[in-house]
């Protein structure tokens, strides 16, 4: 037995050196800061340090000690994007306070206790014993759950920016598309694996159009309803765009056609198309989009500031502490991106940007090794969620496409999102377990 | 045909790159994105073919969407690559020449030649019979009403708003907002160019529409702000530095307009009524008609420090407020000239020895802003004061107000006196030839107040004839004076002048304050007393500029006016 376990301890060590990698980080960020601000090490800081670094090094060296052979790479990806955004939270939190006033008080502790329950959140879900089949099993439940949370956050939901997406549960605020988020790709995995063999059987015509046969037809529908009605209802646009991008991906891996892709894009080209017309809040962010610098100072602010901002970053950046990136507004949540690349500068924000490609590289790897159809769909959903995540807020913070606003998954701060993201990421480590016992499935 | 997919597939490889690169430089972000995608689409090609061959279904379906996702980060990492290094520099200018639209200025406004612009009236005298009784009222931003005409006689209800409102005199012409919005108090500016030819030239009368006009004042804050001031002749200035809206505008003496206004039927008693009101009033040794807010040039003693440290802050000659500046006793400038002094001896056992920004401000010292303004040097003094409004006189700037009628401080007589390093640390420090009205140090606070954006201040909100409005005031950026980080230092430094310094006993209960003391030397006579403050330093809503004419040391005469209009402003008990 203790043999079997010292033959395992060393079996991680990648992870491991990664790990102390992003830790680093952290420590050389908050030094910066430290060092900016006179000086002054608080036992606070040793504290987040340790526990950060504690956290995630014995998680690893846990996970090492079972041998289920999870992947290595995610776990210290996921520690430095959030190590980043602690970071970054303690950088803004003066600045913010200085500009906005108390309405952003404490939110570096905050993001701290939120990353922090992110990774205890993880470490639950990996050693919790529960078995991947529940998830299929209860995939009505889950939708129902899903849904569920919508309607409540359509009627009791707590408006802020003129947009109702926050639950008021005392303790915190919670924003129900988050959990949406799981939810709807565990639902979409189940609903498209058990239809996996009606591929191309029968296809229903429209005239000199090929449509997809119902099975794939009806929830393309539901979907493309419910991202309109999330538009409509919540004005959430952002998270509207991601669930119908994961769907697509998703329909796309079942299916191989491209033309249902394509024919998804048209109808959300067309839904956008109307309600761009329809809805006040779409067209300033589609002109805004187009020349921010028609209204620089109205629809354009925003943008125009990010630009600005990420101008002044250059190829080096200002430096962490030493630029102005409040000047963006929501520079801790959507905006992250304009304040990395003002204090990072192009380095920074590429180096981010590789982040997530080499999570998607290693979800989408270990969505091919993964041993059924189910857990297949399941992890391309989730890294597909979380990267189209980073992809929609980074491209449009920097005015690359229009701006919809979603947090930058893992560094935005935010509760909800810090959290979900964590539990993604536990059950893209489940499945690339590739030597877990056969009752865990 | 496999052979030839590949051939393609490396051109497009080539010619997907040649596409990006014409892109990144094409100025025209549609463009750009156009570029990107195309090019992207031809890079594609080449894992693309060797994706569909080598892989089995389900896994090409991964690969695909492998390098869907990877290529989309790719095209955020390329706009990055384009936003921060290919045309940074472009967005850099474009936001420095950014100007928020301009408030449709008045025609009124900028018809007024030069000349008309005093506050002792022009004698200009308005050719077209207008009826008298048909003029537009002038009201405070909440409507109390500060002019009108009733039966045929302008009536000024609160008798001691000349300097603001003005008067209508068919003697003396009009001044104040009476004289610069008179065409839409009349209803002149309705009326087409023919139709007022047409009246001038037969003598009939015409049927205009008047407005009302609706100023930004707050009467109880302007009542406050001249009970602060009292019988010491000086002025007062408050303004909303977001905005550049003058909440209140008092200066000492002041002058009641209703004995300058005739009423509609006019005796011969009542033009010599008039007559004689109007030879008092010239004749007083205190110019009583004066607007000393806006037009009183004064020294600007010590508040200038906020200038020179601002200036430091921001062109990185200070890197923060915690920056080492020493305050000697003497600083000698140059040969010949004599030496900065400063106005207490051993200043530095209270500034510390090196000291910082935070403290050679809070204790005014003037060694210390005299080597500041050295460092600086004269281009960018110069530079500065051209930012903040401050020109020369052989060349003045314009006058920030257009409202009525004001004056552009000067920083020096001519540009070559700063040259000198000596007149350079004088000026520095607050000595020179400087000549500042309360209004521009009021605008200097506010600069630093709002993020370093210096807004036009304005003192009339809006026109209206009924439902019609016919102008409407926005708040207007004229010049981003400083970077907002350099403002916000520059307010924790004036927060400490209150913390510790002379400034402290303007401290007011439950609220920031961020302020500066000023004596500015005018021999013969005792010194002019200045005040300058914002608050709250976090939010700053306020800013507020005090001159009392020999009025001795700013502390002791300025600031208690300044406290009082702050605590009546933020509505707290002093």
């Amino acid at each position: 037995m203790i043999h079997t376990l010292r033959s395992r301890a060393g079996t991680r060590l990648r992870e491991l050196e990664l790990l102390i990698t992003a830790s680093l980080l952290l420590i050389v960020g908050l030094g910066t800061l430290i060092a900016r601000d006179g000086g002054l090490v608080r036992w606070a800081d040793l504290a987040i340090v340790v526990a950060f670094t504690g956290l995630f090094v014995a998680t690893s060296f846990a996970l090492a000690l079972r041998g289920w052979g999870e992947d290595q790479l995610l776990l210290p990806i996921a520690a430095l994007l959030s190590g980043l955004g602690m970071v970054l939270a303690r950088r803004l939190e003066p600045d913010l306070l200085a500009r906005y006033g108390s309405l952003y008080g404490s939110i570096a502790l905050k993001q701290v206790i939120w990353v922090l329950s992110g990774a205890v959140l993880l470490a639950l879900i990996s050693f919790v014993p529960w078995r991947m089949r529940w998830l299929r099993h209860y995939r009505y439940t889950w939708l129902a759950c899903g849904l569920l949370l919508v309607a409540i956050t359509a009627v009791f939901g707590v408006e802020r920016n003129g947009a109702r997406l926050w639950l008021d549960l005392g303790l915190f605020q919670l924003q129900p598309v988050e959990p949406l988020k799981i939810l709807l790709v565990v639902y979409l995995a189940t609903y498209l694996d058990d239809r996996r063999n009606l591929i191309g059987s029968s296809a229903y015509r429209l005239g000199g159009m090929r449509l997809p046969p119902l099975p794939y037809l009806l929830p393309l529908l539901i979907m493309w309803g419910l991202t309109a009605g999330l538009i409509v209802v919540q004005k959430d646009l952002g998270a509207a765009l991601l669930f119908f991008a994961v769907f697509l991906a998703m329909l796309y891996l079942v299916t191989g056609q491209a033309s249902y892709v394509a024919a998804g894009l048209l109808a959300f080209g067309a839904g956008a198309w109307a309600l761009y017309g329809i809805f006040g809040h779409v067209q300033p962010r589609v002109d805004a989009w187009r020349d921010p610098w028609a209204d620089p100072f109205g629809a354009g602010y925003q943008m125009v500031q990010a630009l600005y901002a990420l101008a002044n970053g250059g190829v080096a950046g200002a430096g962490l502490g030493f630029g102005d990136p409040t000047s963006v507004p929501e520079s801790h949540t959507d905006f992250v991106f304009a304040a990395i690349g003002e204090e990072l500068g192009l380095v920074g924000g590429v180096g981010l940007l590789l982040c997530y490609a080499l999570f998607a590289l290693e979800g989408y790897r270990i969505a091919l090794r993964s041993r059924d159809g189910f857990q297949q769909l399941l992890a391309a959903g989730l890294t597909t969620a979380i990267v189209a995540q980073a992809l929609i807020i980074t491209a449009g913070t920097t005015n690359l496409i229009p701006l919809t606003g979603i947090t930058l998954p893992f560094v935005s701060y935010g509760g909800s999102s810090t959290l979900v993201n964590f539990m993604m990421l536990g059950i893209l480590l489940r499945i690339s377990a590739a030597n877990k016992p056969p009752a865990v499935l | 045909m496999d052979r030839l997919r590949q051939i393609v597939a490396w051109l497009g490889l080539f010619l997907g790159l040649a596409i990006l690169a014409l892109g990144l430089l094409a100025p025209d972000a549609m463009q750009w994105r156009l570029h990107l995608l195309t090019g992207l689409w031809l890079l594609s090609l080449l894992p693309r073919a060797h994706v569909s061959r080598r892989l089995p279904p389900p896994a090409r379906g991964v690969a695909r969407l492998t390098l869907v996702v990877v290529l989309a980060l790719g095209a955020v990492g390329l706009q990055l690559l384009r936003e921060q290094v290919v045309w940074a520099d472009a967005t850099r200018e474009r936001v420095a020449l950014l100007r928020q639209p301009a408030a449709a200025a008045p025609d009124a406004a900028t018809a007024v030649r030069p000349a008309d612009r005093t506050s002792l009236g022009s004698g200009r005298v308005w050719p077209v019979e207008a009826g008298t009784a048909t003029r537009g009222a002038i009201r405070d931003r909440n409507g109390v009403l500060l002019a009108e005409t009733r039966d045929g006689r302008r009536v000024y209800p609160l008798a001691d708003l000349g300097h603001i409102v003005g008067f209508q005199s068919r003697l003396y012409g009009n001044t104040g907002v009476e004289a610069t919005f008179d065409d839409e108090l009349s209803g002149a500016s309705t009326l087409s160019p023919t139709a007022l030819l047409e009246a001038r030239l037969l003598g009939t009368p015409f049927d205009p529409r008047p407005a009302d006009v609706r100023l930004t004042i707050d009467v109880e804050l302007q009542k406050a702000a001249q009970a602060a001031l009292g019988e010491q002749p000086g002025a007062v200035v408050l303004l909303d530095p977001r905005s550049g809206e003058i909440l209140a505008l008092a200066t000492y003496p002041r002058f009641d307009p209703n004995q300058l206004v005739l009423p509609e039927r006019a005796s011969e008693a009542d033009v010599a009524q008039v007559q004689a009101a109007w030879q008092a009033l010239i004749e007083r040794q205190d110019s009583p008609l004066l607007n000393r807010a806006t037009q009183g040039r004064y020294p600007p003693g010590s508040v200038i420090k906020t200038f020179t440290a601002a200036a430091a802050l921001d062109s990185g000659v200070l890197s923060g407020p915690e920056a080492q500046v020493t305050c000697p006793n003497r600083l000698e400038t140059e040969a010949g000239a004599p030496p900065v002094v400063n106005a207490v001896e051993n200043l530095a056992r209270r500034t510390g020895d090196p000291s910082d920004l935070r403290r050679v401000y809070a204790w005014s010292c003037n060694t210390a802003f005299a080597q500041i303004g050295l460092a600086l040097g004269p281009e960018r003094f110069i530079e500065y004061a051209r930012r903040f409004g401050l020109g020369f006189a052989d060349a003045p700037s314009e006058p920030p107000l257009r409202d009525i009628a004001a004056d552009a401080g000067t920083i020096a007589g001519s540009a070559e006196f700063l040259q000198r390093p000596a007149a350079l640390a004088d000026t520095a420090f607050g000595q020179g030839q400087a000549l500042v009205t309360p209004l521009d140090m009021a605008l200097m606070a506010a600069a630093v107040a709002n993020n370093g954006a210096l807004m036009r201040p304005y003192l009339v909100q809006e026109v209206r004839a009924g439902d019609e409005v016919r102008y409407q005031a926005r708040p207007e950026v004229l010049r981003q004076v400083i970077t907002s980080q350099a403002a916000l230092q520059m307010r924790a430094v004036m927060q400490t002048s209150v913390e510790v310094g002379y400034a402290a006993p303007v401290a007011l209960p439950g609220v920031t304050i961020g302020a500066k003391t000023g004596t500015a030397e005018a021999p013969p006579g005792a010194p002019h007393a200045w005040f300058v403050a914002i608050a709250p330093v976090e939010q700053p809503r306020f800013a507020v500029a005090v001159i009392v004419e020999r009025g001795g040391e700013g502390s002791r005469t300025a600031l208690p006016v300044a406290r009082q209009v702050l605590a009546a402003a933020l509505g707290v008990q002093p």
